[in-house]
């Protein structure tokens, strides 16, 4: 009643879109930077260097909405959900970054099946991250961007199994023990991008059903 | 007739029940002025009722005598009234009052009062009741009119106050408002002191004209009723504070400093209007009113509308469960008084 | 029943301050591995014993949460503050033990300088709540959360060298058992801080909550 004579605030949910779209596009460089290592990775370190600036600009748009809130009497949804929110996208491009710069860090020359397949399953959870989050603010895509929030929870089951497989094959007996110690690391950080992941979305889901 | 026949023990002891009613309309919704004083922190529960009970009397050199007036000549035709009818009204009143605090609550004392009157009289004269229309019918109006005002004042104080301070952030908004709120809960408890004290004097006075004692001129109305009138109501605020405060407070919406401030506020304009037009309104719904404009305002999801519902359920049975009570102690009254 | 302000954040800056004190007893067992100049059980006992006592300054605020009517900050967010600092706790508690566990005699430059961050950040933690109390500091608090969070992206940047520099040389099977070994307290360390920014950011949410 009088809520749409209140200051709206719009730009909040500017700022979080913006936010996850540097999500997804770090999730697509670091997918480009894996799928790459077999054509002997020539373009590595300037992969690696778009998922630290994406990184550091998603950081600027972070401490950008917390500045906000500390400065707006009024806001779209719950300050705690916004900061929440926020928290676990950037969480997911720290990790994202992480990953990144796992593959100098471990030496990695060569990518397998399942890394090229996690790095794929986490861009399509980031693209369905930001698409979700964008759609954030329209009364009328609760049920679009709810749908997107499970998928993205699929997602991570997905890549669960796929996580399963690739740990596996790297404890076969005669296996290279530094590479299964190496790889072993790997699939965990990939996995746990997709754990932010789910975080992110179950948080949507909560933003959605609280305001719906 | 009875009322030629009342003797000066039976008029101090139905002043004293007229007085024992206002009283407990301090103890009973005398919480919802400090109400979010208290749950913000702006004063202790102590320092509030004192602060509310202060305002509640101060009201005395406020408002004229229009509200009691309505109450003691334009409800019911005091030529009919009788000390059995008012008698029946005040316990009906008093029963339904103590029924809905035990409770919690926070129903219209004076929704009570005027159901008590009227149903007391209805039992008296059946169907042809000596009701002025003009007076009840201003009454029932304002069941809906004035909490609808409440919650327009009170959604339209918090906007107002959402565009001032649209760039900072609630706390840093909320400096400004700790001598604000404690306004508004003054102004607000003035209302409360200027409409409620008021009904009772207007009972008390209906009594006089009934007993011969006074007349429907003002001037014939002795002062120390209306003194003692404004310290029951403020007495019974100082006591009984605290019991309501956390359905007000909390239960509705959670209120903060500023949007307190608003409420109290748009409840105390609100009242403030009235009172000056001469309508007995109620204090609970008014302020309920203007808490549910401001929930609406700063979250449609922070107004708790279950609770909102239980309220106004309460509310439609004030009159109609005052009046019964009232009636069945008219009828006892004649039998055994 | 009425608030007891005061108290509430007494109980949690004693909570942080018997993290900060482990944390300092860690960093002390990090620095002194392979020198011999220190008993390391005593410096693992003193993590221990301010474990226990953090514990049941813990066990306190939280029977205090259930018995007040009304609580200075909201319930839940006391709440999860207090599991947060004892995450640290813990954390911290991990990392001492895990000399013994995974038999590191030697600490790496990269630990000392881990350990180091993290009582850095311990430090920093245990201020901010000091000021949690007072509104009018918010700014400093705020400070003092994002200066956790730059710790924890420098600490970063020390784990990546500490593990590129682990395997780096694919040598044999004892190298790769003390891969494995410092891989996992390398990981410890690296939780220490992690929670200790997880702790910044609920401090930052109850700020922006109360803001």
């Amino acid at each position: 009643m009088f809520s749409s004579l209140m200051p709206q605030r719009r730009e909040f949910y500017e700022l979080l879109a913006a936010h996850s779209e540097k999500v997804a596009a770090g999730a697509n460089a670091t997918l480009r930077l894996i799928n790459g290592l077999d054509d002997g990775g020539a373009n590595a370190a300037a992969l690696v260097a778009e998922v630290n600036l994406n990184e550091k600009n998603a950081d600027e748009i972070k401490a950008k909405v917390i500045a906000r809130l500390h400065q707006s009497f009024t806001t779209p949804i719950n300050r705690d959900q916004i900061h929440s929110l926020i928290s676990h996208l950037d969480m997911t491009l720290n990790v994202l970054q992480s990953v990144a710069n796992a593959i100098d860090m471990y030496g990695i020359k060569q990518s397998t099946v399942e890394a090229r397949e996690m790095a794929s399953l986490s861009a399509d959870a980031c693209m369905r991250l930001n698409r979700a989050v964008a759609a954030l603010g329209e009364k009328g895509r609760g049920a679009e961007t709810l749908n997107l929030c499970k998928e993205v929870e699929n997602i991570e089951s997905k890549a669960d199994k796929v996580q399963q497989k690739a740990i596996a094959a790297l404890f076969q007996p005669g296996a290279n023990v530094w590479q299964t110690m190496k790889m072993r690391e790997f699939y965990s950080l990939q996995e746990s991008v997709l754990d932010c992941c789910q975080d992110a979305a179950k948080m949507i889901e909560e933003i959605l059903i609280e305001n719906s | 007739m009875e009322g030629l026949n009342m003797s000066i023990w039976t008029l101090a002891l139905l002043i004293a029940v007229a007085l024992a009613f206002d009283f407990m309309n301090g103890f009973h919704d005398g919480a919802n002025s400090i109400s979010t004083i208290v749950a913000t922190g702006a004063l202790t529960p102590k320092q509030a009722v004192l602060f509310a009970a202060f305002f509640n009397f101060a009201a005395l050199w406020v408002f004229q005598l229009k509200v009691a007036a309505t109450i003691g000549k334009g409800t019911v035709d005091p030529s009919f009234v009788d000390y059995y009818v008012i008698f029946g009204a005040l316990v009906g009143a008093l029963a339904w009052n103590i029924i809905t605090w035990y409770y919690g609550i926070p129903s219209s004392s004076s929704h009570a009062l005027v159901g008590g009157l009227v149903g007391a009289t209805v039992a008296k004269a059946g169907s042809g009741a000596p009701i002025v229309w003009e007076g009840f019918g201003k009454i029932l109006a304002f069941i809906i009119i004035s909490p609808l005002v409440g919650v327009l004042i009170g959604g339209l104080l918090m906007v107002l106050v959402a565009w001032i301070f649209r760039n900072k952030s609630p706390y840093q908004a909320g400096k400004w408002f700790k001598g604000g709120q404690l306004f508004a809960a003054a102004a607000y408890s003035l209302g409360h002191g200027g409409n409620d004290a008021q009904k009772t004097i207007g009972i008390i006075w209906l009594l006089m004209i009934t007993a011969g004692v006074a007349t429907k001129d003002v001037a014939t109305l002795p002062s120390w009723v209306i003194y003692s009138c404004y310290f029951a109501i403020a007495w019974g605020t100082y006591l009984g504070g605290w019991r309501i405060v956390k359905t007000m407070g909390t239960k509705i919406t959670k209120l903060n400093a500023i949007s307190g401030s608003c409420a109290s506020m748009g409840g105390a304009i609100t009242l403030g209007l009235a009172t000056l037009g001469g309508i007995p309104v109620s204090t609970t719904h008014t302020i309920t009113g203007a808490i549910i404009g401001v929930g609406a305002a700063t979250d449609v999801k922070a107004v708790r509308w279950a609770i909102t519902m239980n309220l106004l359920v309460a509310w439609v049975l004030t009159i109609p469960a005052a009046g019964l009570i009232a009636a069945i102690f008219w009828y006892l009254g004649t039998k055994f008084l | 029943m009425l608030p007891k302000r005061a108290e509430f954040f007494e109980l949690l800056a004693a909570h942080s301050e018997r993290v900060l004190a482990g944390a300092n007893a860690m960093q002390r067992l990090i620095n002194s591995l392979g020198d011999g100049t220190q008993d390391l059980a005593a410096l693992v006992k003193e993590v221990n014993m301010n474990e226990a006592s953090a514990d049941q300054i813990k066990a306190d605020l939280i029977e205090m949460l259930h018995k007040s009517f009304v609580t200075p900050l909201n319930r839940d967010q006391v709440y999860a503050l207090t599991l947060d600092i004892d995450r640290v706790m813990n954390a911290v508690q991990d990392v001492a033990q895990a000399v013994a566990i995974y038999n590191v005699e030697q600490a790496t430059s990269e630990s000392r300088e881990l350990a180091l961050r993290a009582v850095e950040a311990c430090l920093r933690l245990s201020r901010a709540i000091g000021s949690l109390k007072e509104k009018e500091r918010s700014e400093e608090t705020v400070n003092l959360c994002s200066e956790i969070e730059r710790i924890e992206e420098k600490s970063d940047l020390v784990i990546q060298r500490a593990i590129k520099a682990l395997f780096q040389e694919e040598g044999d099977e004892e190298a790769a058992l003390r891969a494995v070994g410092l891989r996992q307290f390398y990981a410890l360390q690296e939780k220490v801080i992690r929670c200790c920014k997880a702790s910044a950011q609920m401090i930052e949410e109850i700020l922006i909550q109360n803001a």
